[in-house]
């Protein structure tokens, strides 16, 4: 599985942060979420600092359709 | 090759957490309050801990869905430590202790029906006997339907969310109105006053779910009959995507 660091603008309700996340580097992301939720909260935005993990880029994209705006593609994979 | 998650599903007074229960709560509480650094820095250091015992169901789970026939359609992820937003939001939304909030970390695991989850979920239940279970589908919650098992991975709380893809394109479907129409209490049953459509529409289609699994698994349902009725779920969902658009 892949984990993937995901900022979400929840008022804007976009995306405003995606990065897999390398083998080993998993302190690092949880270091960067902190820092994102740190500087959320200086920055006064209701930002959802997550870490996510899923077997690909595709399939997280299926799993978490609502931070990506797939509804559609999520739609059409139960068909 | 077999994986074993040796600290798994043990009874929840063995394998004590580093934190107390009293330090957890008392940052439960802080976080209650205006935010600060501090209050973010320890939930983030709390929320660290959960690590080892996320990955410990999380390799368990990749195996068992590995050897298992069930597991070449199931779609599993997994998020790691509840966010900031969510977990204040929760604690804000309910009188829940931060000590008794179990999704801090865990998986879901969806499934192409209603049977097949069914299935998983015996098979994850001999896989944590000691699992507590949520069913969801019974007590449907604003029109969430799934079922959550909560397993104690030496000490901490891992949860596992099992769900039909109906069940999870509704999930999403209402997370994203929640986020579009700026009405986080979506999934409460707090709807958005200016636009009353959304909890029929939610109702509606939520509904429309539970009847098509329940034909699924009619031991009398028809390949063909069930297909028209796939069909006509799908079109719900298709009006309430429309919607969302408009």
């Amino acid at each position: 599985m892949a984990l993937f660091l995901l900022s979400y603008d929840r008022l804007a309700a976009q995306v405003v942060e995606f990065a897999e996340v390398a083998q080993g580097q998993e302190q690092e992301a949880f270091d960067r979420r902190l820092a994102l939720e740190l500087q959320a909260l200086r920055d006064g935005l209701d930002l959802e600092v997550v870490l996510l993990e899923a077997t690909s880029e595709e399939r997280l994209r299926r799993t978490n359709a609502r931070y990506f705006d797939d509804l559609a593609v999520l739609l059409a994979s139960a068909r | 090759m077999a994986v074993t998650d040796r600290s798994r599903d043990r009874p929840a007074s063995q394998g004590a957490p580093r934190w107390s229960r009293g330090t957890i709560d008392r940052l439960g509480e802080r976080l209650r309050r205006p935010l600060d650094d501090d209050s973010i820095t320890d939930l983030d250091q709390y929320r660290r801990t959960f690590w080892p015992a996320y990955r410990a169901v999380g390799d368990a789970l990749h195996g068992k869905l590995a050897r298992q026939e069930i597991g070449a359609s199931a779609e599993l992820s997994g998020r790691f430590g509840k966010s900031t937003y969510a977990t204040v939001a929760k604690l804000k939304r309910m009188s829940i202790r931060l000590s008794q909030m179990q999704d801090i970390a865990g998986y879901r695991i969806v499934l192409s029906s209603a049977r097949a989850a069914d299935d998983l979920l015996a098979e994850l239940q001999s896989l944590y006997p000691h699992a507590r279970r949520f069913d969801r589908r019974d007590s449907s919650s604003h029109g969430y339907r799934a079922v959550h098992l909560v397993v104690n991975s030496g000490g901490w709380p891992i949860e596992i969310q099992v769900r039909t893809v109906f069940q999870h394109l509704w999930a999403q479907l209402s997370e994203r109105l929640a986020d579009v129409l700026a009405a986080p209490g979506i999934k409460y049953g707090e709807y958005p006053t200016e636009y009353p459509e959304t909890e029929t529409i939610l109702a509606g289609v939520s509904a429309a779910v539970a009847r098509f699994e329940e034909y699924e698994k009619d031991p009398g349902a028809t390949s063909k009959r069930l297909a028209v009725r796939k069909n006509s779920l799908l079109k719900k969902f298709e009006q309430a995507l429309q919607v969302l658009e408009d």
